[in-house]
């Protein structure tokens, strides 16, 4: 259906992006506010404990051979119970790139262009993530080869400018806080970037050489992760925990401390840049997964004739799915069982469904279907 | 309708050429001279020399060429007085005297024989001189091509501080000739071919042969063949048929009218099309870093090269975003402007009546008209372009209150940069790209600039040509192809060409010739 091929190399830089996107802003100020000054230390556990879940998807992803999540299950299960394991799949891809596309609208009209209306700032960064969705995912897998050096650069400088601002006594004591309220801390990671991971199974199918793209999902993981933590780190370093749970977007806030001297000083606009095209990225993965998995869904040739209908629907989603931000930070700390279910139950599911397939009928398990 | 008309009478009007020269050459002399002055319609530059060789047998012969096209003296020297004075001896027969003529009489380096009435005529018109006899149904063709041209001049548009200097020029087989003199393998191939119903424009195809992919020269030859077109007067003709996607301002073939650069490409797997009435030659697979490379890069030392490139790159996202960032800044984001700067700006600003956009708007439209004037106008007259341009719009704008200085300076810097590529064809895309990235940043800020930004780079990623990928060695990541991407290496440092384009044959040098510290 769709033969684009993307390196193992661009499936890490993929990996990063999906992790860091919408992340980046939003994880420091759950877990500053669970765990205090040791948020750091969660974030890093809830990392760590994203390796089982890369190995589980992993292992599902060679379960299933060629076929993504959606062929996957209809593949599995039949055709009907398939089919409504693949629906509930897709809303959940769904409504998450709803809410992705809402936290770039919110962080765009509350911090950077108060006056434009939240719906045209959707619908302007919807008809990009529609033309690479249209373009494939080759194309998009080289533009993150392009972007990921700008945005490592970015982050560096941001980094780099930090280190005078650094108060050592912010993160004191260590270790300090309760270890339920740590790994309470730790969850809000697992929640929000890493169960939200199970999403690039949809891509695995796309990757070269499949004994690479078990090492670049851990690679992509450990980068990806560890930069998310060195945020919160710096974010708790400069703003102490207090300030970096009160703020809705505490790296914004920790990039406007910069001040090179006396003369070079507002940059937070890197921060944006860095956000926006990390969340773009996620966005067309999480775009491309759903229109991908319907067309799948429907027996469709191909994808690209959903591409338009399904992004007015999303803007509309977009601005209904919730009605303000502080609804949203408290909808995120609760979401967690349904993450939990399609980011584990579901997969988990369909791992052993597909193992006991390949059992019975050895020879039919990787053939190739549409 | 009318116009299927017109199509179908236009064909009828080829048809009819074509059957009239599709014969074979006639036994009789005088029918074949008619029929060649009938189809030139009594051409007045056609020169016909009836003569009779053999003053026993009496055999009539011709010689016919286009009176401009040929070199007279080895048409006279070779061809006239051979036939007249000294061919053929009294005691042959007459069936033998045309392979007398054709074997061992005439001291020319190309003779063709042919039979074919078209293929005479195109010869003819090429500047070859035939040479035909009475009762004989063969002709021969004798290469004299020979005219007034340019001769090898220094390059106008290239120019370098070290280097060849010499350049191309209008015609094909010099410009082979300049290749060849800088590649002295056998393994280069130069492939003809004639492109244009109407103007059997020649064209050669280079390349070096284990290192060209050979599917980008099979793919190339066969979109050449397949360009139907009336006549070819530039490369430029050629360029748009053979380019993979046509919907794109950015350039996917390489021109230049340097010798040394299509060497250069040659060397790395490349493949020429040299056109023949044009010093423009092109070069297949073109990648995005081509067009931001010189060859003097590889001339001057690896640092200053290395300096140069990353300047170039410079001014490309200066020549691109400088105004909409202007703009975008002024408009929407002026905490991200210093505080003094800020207080500078807005006096400046004070009394300009138009918001920042259309400042910039007026300021870039402007420069594009003066530019383009400058390109058009005669010499004598291109002093009076830069002083209307620097005075009049620049500085009385700017006393007038119409513009902030500023915006001048932005406008001028931005107008500098994009002078920097090495390669025009690529500052094109950049200024026109630059309008729509000002029209996003007067309406969304840097929200704006950035999507435009990032729908760019995605346009980018998914161009290509003749298969490889335009933006590649970058995306495709090809790591040990970057060292001669952004920076340059010592030459002892680039031990393989591209992969991109020379997969097939990639080591360059052996790779120990490093000077040695301290080595005598």
């Amino acid at each position: 259906m769709d033969n684009n091929t993307i390196s193992p190399r661009q499936f890490m830089y993929l990996v990063i992006l999906f992790l860091i996107g919408s992340s980046i802003l939003i994880v420091p100020t759950p877990l500053a506010a669970t765990a205090q000054q040791d948020g750091w230390i969660s974030s890093i556990v809830g990392m760590s404990t994203g390796v089982l879940f890369v190995l589980l998807y992993h292992k599902l992803g060679v379960a299933l051979g060629d076929r993504n999540f959606i062929q996957g299950s209809i593949h599995v299960f039949g055709n009907w119970i398939g089919r409504v394991i693949a629906f509930f799949h897709l809303s959940f891809i769904y409504i998450l790139a709803s809410l992705v596309l809402r936290n770039i609208g919110d962080f765009m009209t509350t911090q950077i262009m108060i006056d434009t209306p939240l719906q045209f700032t959707h619908i302007l960064f919807m008809i990009v993530v529609i033309l690479a969705a249209r373009l494939g995912i080759e194309v998009v897998g080289r533009s993150a080869e392009m972007f990921i050096t700008w945005i490592m650069l970015l982050l560096f400088f941001l980094f780099f400018f930090l280190t005078p601002q650094l108060e050592p006594n912010n993160i004191q004591p260590i270790f300090s806080s309760y270890p339920k309220s740590m790994i309470g801390a730790s969850l809000t990671v697992i929640n929000t970037p890493i169960l939200e991971m199970v999403v690039l199974l949809m891509l695995y199918p796309n990757v070269k050489e499949k004994a690479k793209a078990r090492h670049a999902w851990l690679w992509g993981l450990l980068i990806g992760g560890g930069l998310l933590s060195l945020i919160t780190f710096f974010c708790i370093l400069v703003l102490g925990s207090d300030l970096t749970a009160l703020n809705s977007y505490p790296i914004y806030e920790l990039a406007s401390k910069i001040n090179i001297a006396g003369f070079l000083e507002g940059i937070e606009i890197i921060v944006a840049i860095v956000w926006m095209l990390t969340i773009f990225f996620k966005l067309v993965i999480l775009y491309y997964a759903a229109a991908l998995g319907i067309s799948q869904f429907l027996n469709l040739d191909d994808y690209r004739p959903l591409l338009l209908p399904l992004g007015m629907g999303l803007v509309v989603l977009s601005i209904i799915v919730y009605p303000d931000v502080a609804y949203f930070e408290t909808f995120v700390k609760n979401v967690l069982p349904y993450k939990l279910m399609h980011g584990f139950l579901l997969p988990l599911l369909l791992l052993i469904g597909a193992l006991i397939k390949k059992k019975r009928h050895p020879y039919k398990g990787t053939s190739k279907v549409k | 309708m009318r116009r299927r008309k017109k199509k179908t009478t236009n064909n009828n009007d080829n048809v009819q050429l074509d059957s009239r020269l599709a014969k074979q050459i006639d036994e009789s002399l005088e029918g074949n001279l008619t029929v060649i002055k009938k189809t030139l319609g009594d051409a007045s530059d056609l020169v016909i020399r009836r003569m009779t060789l053999n003053s026993s047998n009496k055999i009539k012969g011709a010689v016919l060429f286009i009176d401009g096209l040929v070199d007279k003296t080895s048409v006279q020297d070779f061809i006239l007085e051979v036939m007249m004075v000294e061919v053929p001896p009294e005691n042959i027969s007459l069936a033998h005297v045309y392979d007398e003529i054709k074997d061992s009489a005439l001291p020319i380096g190309e003779i063709t024989e042919t039979n074919k009435l078209d293929d005479l005529l195109l010869r003819l018109l090429s500047g070859e001189t035939l040479v035909l006899l009475d009762n004989e149904t063969r002709a021969l063709s004798a290469s004299t091509k020979g005219w007034k041209d340019r001769g090898v001049q220094e390059t106008t548009s290239e120019s370098v501080i070290r280097g060849p200097k010499e350049s191309f020029t209008e015609t094909l087989r010099t410009n082979t000739a300049l290749v060849r003199r800088k590649i002295k393998n056998p393994n280069l191939r130069i492939d003809a071919k004639k492109i244009g119903k109407v103007t059997a424009t020649d064209v050669a195809v280079l390349y070096i042969e284990g290192t060209a992919d050979e599917s980008v020269v099979k793919e190339l030859h066969a979109r050449l063949d397949k360009i139907d077109i009336d006549g070819v007067l530039e490369s430029g003709y050629i360029e748009e048929f053979i380019e993979d996607p046509p919907y794109s301002p950015f350039p996917k073939v390489y021109y230049t009218e340097r010798p040394d650069s299509i060497a250069g490409g040659l060397l790395e797997g490349k493949v020429a099309i040299v056109t023949d009435g044009t010093p423009n030659v092109l070069l297949v697979p073109a990648l995005f870093v081509n067009f931001m490379q010189s060859s003097e890069d590889y001339y001057q030392r690896y640092d200053i090269g290395t300096f140069i490139r990353l300047l170039r790159l410079f001014s490309f996202v200066i020549a691109l975003f400088m105004p909409s960032l202007y703009i975008a800044i002024t408009t929407f984001h002026q905490e991200m402007i210093p505080a003094p700067l800020l207080i500078n700006l807005a006096a400046q600003r004070e009394g300009v009546p138009f918001p920042a956009f259309v400042e910039a708007v007026l300021m870039e439209a402007t420069f594009e008209i003066l530019r383009e004037a400058g390109v058009r106008l005669p010499k004598a007259v291109g002093s009076a372009v830069s002083i209307v341009g620097a005075l009049v719009l620049g500085e009385s704008a700017v006393q007038a209150g119409l513009v902030s200085p500023a915006m001048v300076i932005v406008v001028a810097l931005t107008a500098i940069s994009s002078f920097v590529f090495p390669s025009y064809n690529m500052a094109i895309p950049v200024r026109m790209l630059r309008f729509s990235l000002m029209i996003l940043a007067a309406t969304f800020g840097l929200y704006g600039i950035i999507l435009g930004l990032i729908a760019l780079v995605l346009h980018l990623c998914s161009l290509q040509s003749f298969g490889v990928p335009y933006m590649s060695p970058f995306a495709p990541l090809v790591p040990k192809d970057q060292k001669d991407v952004l920076v340059r290496f010592p030459h002892w440092g680039l031990l393989s060409r591209p992969s991109a384009t020379a997969h097939k044959n990639e080591k360059r040098t052996s790779g120990r010739n490093q000077p040695k510290e301290g080595s005598k």
